[in-house]
């Protein structure tokens, strides 16, 4: 039944096309971006981003696009260039067309690290954002719990960070991020330090809130069952620098697995396949880049 | 094996390993254990003195008896030189420390918050805190004079340095990642510095108040050495009394008074700290 439609995404990932031309309007843009880092001046600087381009269109319902890659790609750097947290080097970054300056109101960012604030209870961390926007006490004290029910821990907004489980802290982070009601959700491996059961009930609350919410969400991560589970566009990165050229292996996955999908679709044989078709394609592009830096 | 006896296990096992981790690296004890050890040091102490003076092994006067020290505390109470020297003394301390509070929060805040405050000011207040302040006395007195304001001025003077660098250190050690994600959330930078920074690092400049509170209480006995009429007296001068008077019970006395006032009030920092601001 699925088979077709995966053998399809397998020779997208083997031989790449020429992208069509693509007039649709675009939320987020990198417009030949270069981004280096530096530790010392008299250190070489480590190229991150090198004349990259990228485009993540809008779409009805907010896309769910997710950034996949080896540790230390430069995956998070992407992140932080559109959170404005980081300026490009050299290029343009857009979001909706605009040039990013800054940290902005369109987009919030789900880190990794568990990064409730220990001083409020769960209900004023969710608070925050909105706090800062100038909200007032009742709506905003409203959209928190409104949230926290989202996210499963409406019963617990009273209790501090220090009394949670690591994946109810970052299900508060996620409840935080999301009442501000960015345009663009990042999220950067917000999973990668919980157990697996927690993580697959994570996974599962998150298709169901982008469901809800219609926000694009750009989801970094480097485990490739997660990223087809969640993505309905996975967007495979080599080893660093990342280049123009080299984000080609992109996948539709609404149209391979559907919109929805359960914990269980990591079983199925095409999710295998694809999984399998990716891990190649990682290994390949890694080998390459070793062969070249050795030349 | 029956349920209970698996029970018992785990408990000899979990016993065998708090046992070990008590002298294991940075090994926690039950409160308790923690408690009664630090009464038999106590208790080893007293054991100690009390050998030391009953026995004569040092002179009398060197080393007074504890029952000397008792009698010495009884008759200080009832001459009214016990309690209102304490409070006199207790109340300079409480006034400089919201000085120091005050005015060493704000700076050290800000120190830690803004390269450039920091390397403005980090140089003199380094070297403002290597300066002895036995050293500075005789300009104190010049300054402020010998009264209330001279003696409050000059504790002050021993401990804000301290308490700007320890609170430009726990500014500096709060968690990136929260700036970050407030910065992400819309803060500016007013709103990181008070919002984010300052709570961030509540609880060590809750502790820095403890440490301040600390070395005040060991300059206070200096400061009170200056200008100590009977009708301003504090431990101080009561101490400076016992020494003119060669009264070594007295001295011992307030010795050990500043000790325990000294030890309760850090007590009561640190149980505010567990019990508000325990992050």
């Amino acid at each position: 039944m699925s088979e077709a439609p995966a053998a399809q995404s397998k020779n997208e990932t083997r031989t790449p096309e020429p992208r069509p031309v693509d007039d649709r309007p675009s939320i987020v843009e990198f417009i030949n971006v270069s981004k280096r880092f530096r530790e010392k001046k008299t250190e070489p600087a480590l190229e991150v981003l090198k004349n990259f381009e990228f485009k993540v269109e809008q779409k009805d319902g907010g896309a769910f696009v997710v950034l996949l890659g080896p540790s230390g790609c430069g995956k998070s750097t992407i992140l932080t260039l559109i959170s404005g947290l980081a300026l490009a080097d050299e290029g343009q970054v857009l979001i909706k067309g605009k040039r990013v300056t800054g940290p902005a109101p369109d987009s919030a960012t789900v880190p990794q690290a568990y990064t409730c604030f220990p001083w409020l209870t769960v209900l004023k961390n969710v608070e925050f954002g909105l706090t800062l926007q100038g909200t007032n006490r009742k709506e905003r004290k409203d959209i928190a719990m409104e949230y926290l029910k989202k996210v499963g821990l409406e019963d617990r907004w009273s209790a501090h960070p220090q009394q949670l489980s690591g994946g109810m802290k970052q299900r508060v982070a996620i409840a935080r991020t999301l009442a501000t009601k960015p345009s663009i959700v990042l999220m950067d491996e917000p999973f990668g330090a919980l157990d697996a059961q927690t993580r697959s009930e994570m996974q599962q609350m998150l298709l169901k809130l982008r469901d809800e919410e219609k926000s694009t969400i750009i989801f970094v991560t480097h485990d490739i069952t997660e990223s087809l589970l969640l993505g309905d566009r996975v967007v495979v990165f080599p080893a660093r620098p990342i280049t123009g050229g080299s984000f080609h292996d992109e996948t539709g996955l609404d149209e391979v697995f559907g919109h929805t999908r359960g914990p269980d679709l990591p079983r199925r044989k095409d999710f295998a396949d694809l999984a399998e078709e990716i891990r190649q394609v990682l290994r390949n592009q890694s080998l390459r880049r070793r062969s070249e830096t050795n030349k | 094996m029956s349920s209970s006896s698996q029970d018992d296990l785990v408990s000899e096992s979990t016993s065998d390993v708090t046992r070990r981790a008590r002298f294991s690296i940075r090994g926690r004890m039950p409160r308790r254990v923690d408690a009664l050890i630090g009464f038999v040091g106590i208790l080893a102490f007293v054991i100690l003195w009390c050998a030391l003076s009953y026995g004569e092994v040092v002179s009398r006067f060197a080393l007074p008896t504890p029952t000397s020290i008792g009698q010495t505390f009884v008759r200080l109470y009832e001459s009214g030189q016990l309690v209102m020297p304490i409070a006199r003394s207790l109340w300079r301390v409480l006034r400089a420390l919201l000085l120091v509070v005050v005015i060493g929060v704000p700076i050290g805040v800000l120190m830690g918050a803004f390269a450039p405050v920091d390397a403005f000011l980090r140089k003199l207040v380094n070297g403002a805190k290597a300066v002895p302040i036995t050293g500075l006395t005789a300009l104190v007195t010049l300054w402020m004079g010998l009264e209330e304001r001279g003696k409050v001025f000059y504790i002050f003077l021993g401990a804000v340095f301290y308490m700007i660098i320890l609170v430009k250190n726990a500014i500096v050690s709060v968690n990136e990642e929260y700036t970050r994600v407030a910065l992400d959330l819309g803060a500016n930078r007013r709103q990181i510095v008070t919002r984010v920074l300052f709570f961030g690092a509540l609880p060590q400049i809750w502790e820095a108040v403890a440490v301040c509170s600390g070395i005040m209480w060991t300059y206070i006995v200096l400061a009170e050495f200056l200008n100590s009429s009977a009708a301003n007296q504090g431990m101080g001068g009561v101490l400076q009394n016992g020494l003119r008077l060669s009264q070594p019970p007295q001295v011992y006395c307030m010795l050990i008074a500043i000790a325990l006032i000294s030890s309760l009030t850090d007590f009561v920092i640190h149980f505010f700290r567990k019990k508000f601001f325990n992050w």
